[in-house]
């Protein structure tokens, strides 16, 4: 028989067996049978299958079946409904393991306080300007509370900058929608104060704080210029040299790596709160943009430093001397040291030694040393203060508010001040932020503070002109205008705190809180910072919340 | 107890309909009717009766967790079976090799009929081992379909219900597992003519 013809029917014979077949293919079977001796016997052999599979003996069936399968079902009943899974109980158990042990470490990481991992830039390093600035926290934090939490010195940067968050991370100067450059040349310190949440609840235990400073948009520029002066390093103890310290304007060459910002006496705080001038849109220059900001500034000419000593000075200078040998008081470790000094520490520090200066609580003694046009009337609070009886009767005067968090926050604090000579007292101010500095004007007093970077303050009385506008420099960095300017130009300023980095002074709305005291005067800027200036010539900032 | 119950169709839905709703006596009733036959079939598949009763007791617990979110028209042997064969499936894939045991157990009317001519009954008994042995070397989805058609007596569409495939598939599946067994038996009577 033609195997073909057989192999085309062989498919058939099994569902002819079935009589799963249509009469066609009946029909056609059936003729190849007639014909084929060879499919006929597998037909056979099929049928015989079939009849010997029928004839298998039926098993059986054993006595306890059903008691048995009443008994599974009983078991099945027993158990909980949750439980009736067909999961087999290795599998189960293992799932369960795991997710207990998953849940476990969840709930211990969400346990433990927030912390900060690592920063970019590290502390004091130097940092390009136009690359934003990241912070690393441990865990996931809640973004608002960070936000409010947040202080950012110059002030206007924290305005200014956008703020966004990679998982755990915090960008400072760079978000989806937007980028802007940090201000080149210029010495930054931002704080995450105490208190800041992660999403579960739990607080930052302690202040943190970085600062740094970012490179000059001009490659080859010098950077880093500072009063050669009264560099006292806040941790300094000695007795300040507080007579240099008004020498402002005599810069030493500068050294152009980081300088040395101690920790403590940062410059121009930033306030959280928005209710200020925004500097940016001002002047022409978007900047808030972040692209005019951003790295162009090669061919902006940055104006010429005055360049007295045939260079500028650092912060470098404030070290040495002062603050190195005579370490009493001040436990302050990084302060000492030239270069980057400052460290992720809270910024409480400054040590000084009274001597004579602007305190609130001097009057008499102009200002000595420290500021360099002294006289007039530099002292300012004192004189003005309403209430408190300049005497220095030590009777319980109490500190309240953001005052009593620095002061009975930190013994340092607590020995550095003396103890209070009268009541706080709000006063007419304003602030205007430098790159390396800020500058507080009080109208009660008509005096302007010079707060640098180096960790030095001196004081001058207010010009009597106005002086003309402020003008833009580079990007995002203003020459002063008004009595600011003015002062600026007349001590050549440029080369210890650099540009303004707002347009206008913010004017304080509430004006500034003042207390006197023993040596020294604390004054509560309403964008965040409590500065201290102490009689020494040094200062220190203190970022404070819910001022 | 040979107390298997027979129901009507009709009687058979009012029983799956109550124990969908927890009457544990109407799912006694249903397994009073089913536990034979499953257990035969399943003893077929696996070859070993204490496997095979641990095999029935798994299937109907199966069956009791799974009856009360089965909706619609069930039929309920089709049913049991298919839950039944991937039981054996999945048993017989774990176990690497197949094990067959030999048949040792004849029903007692089988066993008086021997009595009267023992010869016959010898030869009857060779045969049977021999069927079982190439039950047991056949693929175990081959000698499933197969013992669903030929033992059990189910048709293609029950078959393929059970299966969970097309009656096409099952016609494939059933001339292959003719082949296989046909292929395998006569090895095994070469074998034993040689």
């Amino acid at each position: 028989m033609t195997s073909r013809a057989c192999k085309s029917i062989r498919p058939l014979l099994s569902a002819y067996m079935d009589g799963e077949l249509s009469p066609d293919d009946v029909a056609r079977l059936q003729a190849h049978l007639a014909e084929c001796a060879d499919c006929r016997a597998l037909l056979a052999s099929y049928e015989r299958m079939r009849e010997q599979l029928h004839q298998l003996p039926t098993a059986p069936v054993p006595p306890t079946l059903h008691h048995e399968i009443r008994a599974a079902i009983e078991r099945e009943q027993r158990r909980p409904r949750w439980l009736r899974l067909s999961v087999s109980p290795v599998a189960f158990a293992f799932a369960l393991g795991l997710i207990l042990m998953l849940l476990g470490t969840l709930l211990y990481a969400q346990a433990l306080p927030p912390s900060i991992v690592s920063s970019e830039p590290a502390a004091n390093a130097t940092w390009p300007f136009y690359r934003p600035v990241t912070i690393t926290f441990t865990k996931p934090m809640d973004e608002a509370s960070v936000a409010s939490h947040l202080r950012i010195s110059p002030a206007g940067e924290r305005e200014r900058l956008p703020i966004s968050w990679r998982g755990t991370t915090l960008v400072i100067g760079a978000s989806s929608e937007q980028q802007a450059s940090l201000l080149p040349d210029t010495i930054y310190t931002i704080a995450i104060l105490h208190g800041a949440r992660d999403r579960w609840g739990h607080e930052l235990q302690q202040d943190w704080t970085l600062t740094f400073r970012t490179t000059s948009a001009i490659a080859s520029a010098p950077t880093a210029t500072s009063t050669p002066a009264p560099t006292e390093t806040p941790a300094a103890t000695t007795p300040q040299p507080s007579a240099t310290a008004n020498t402002t304007a005599t810069p030493p060459p500068a050294a152009s790596t980081a300088t040395a910002v101690p920790p403590t006496a940062v410059a121009a705080a930033s306030s959280p709160a928005p209710a200020n001038p925004t500097p940016a849109p001002q002047q022409g220059h978007g900047q808030s943009a972040g692209s005019a900001a951003a790295p162009s500034p090669a061919t902006t000419a940055q104006p010429p430093r005055s360049s007295s000593a045939g260079g500028t000075g650092t912060a470098g200078n404030s070290v040495p001397t002062s603050s190195a040998g005579s370490g009493t008081t001040a436990p302050a470790p990084a302060a000492a040291t030239p270069p980057a000094s400052p460290t992720p520490t809270p910024l409480s520090q400054p040590t000084a030694t009274p001597s004579v200066v602007p305190s609130p609580t001097a009057p008499a003694a102009a200002t000595p040393a420290t500021t360099p046009t002294p006289q007039e009337t530099p002292a300012p609070a004192a004189t003005s203060t309403p209430a408190a009886s300049p005497t220095p009767t030590p009777q319980p005067t109490p500190v309240t508010g953001a005052f009593a968090q620095v002061y009975w926050g930190d013994q340092q604090v607590q020995k550095l001040l003396g103890s209070p000579t009268g009541l706080a007292y709000t006063v007419a101010a304003s602030e205007l932020a430098f790159q390396r500095g800020v500058m507080l004007e009080r109208i009660d007093t008509n005096t302007f503070y010079i707060l640098k970077d180096d960790g030095s303050w001196v004081s001058l009385p207010a010009p009597t002109e106005q002086g003309d506008p402020a003008s833009q420099a580079q990007p995002n960095l203003w020459i002063p205008g008004g009595k600011y300017g003015l002062v600026w130009k007349q001590q050549q300023l440029l080369d210890s705190i650099g540009y303004a980095t707002e347009a206008t002074p913010h004017v304080m709305a509430q004006g500034a809180r003042v207390q006197p005291f023993e040596h020294g005067i604390l004054i509560l800027s309403d964008r965040g910072f409590v500065y201290m200036l102490l009689e020494s010539g040094s200062w220190a900032q203190f970022p404070v919340s819910g001022s | 107890m040979d107390g298997s119950v027979t129901l009507s169709a009709a009687e058979e839905a009012q029983w799956i309909s109550r124990a969908k709703e927890g009457d544990h006596a109407a799912f006694e009733a249903i397994y009073q009717q089913y536990e034979r036959p499953i257990f035969q079939f399943i003893y077929r598949m696996v070859g070993n009766p204490e496997e095979a009763l641990d095999l029935t007791q798994e299937c109907f617990v199966r069956a009791y967790r799974a009856l009360p979110s089965q909706r619609g028209e069930l039929n309920l042997g089709g049913w049991l079976r298919r839950i039944a064969a991937n039981l054996c499936l999945d048993t017989l894939r774990r176990r690497n090799r197949f094990r067959w045991l030999p048949w040792e157990h004849r029903s007692v009317h089988e066993r008086s009929a021997d009595l009267d001519n023992p010869e016959h009954a010898m030869l009857r008994i060779e045969l049977r081992e021999l069927i079982q042995q190439v039950l047991n070397e056949m693929h175990p989805r081959h000698r499933l379909v197969l013992l669903l058609r030929e033992h059990e007596g189910l048709s293609t569409t029950e078959i393929a219900e059970i299966l969970g495939i097309s009656q096409g598939a099952v016609k494939s599946l059933l001339f292959r597992a003719r082949e296989e067994f046909r292929t395998i038996y006569s090895q095994k009577e070469q074998a034993k003519a040689s």
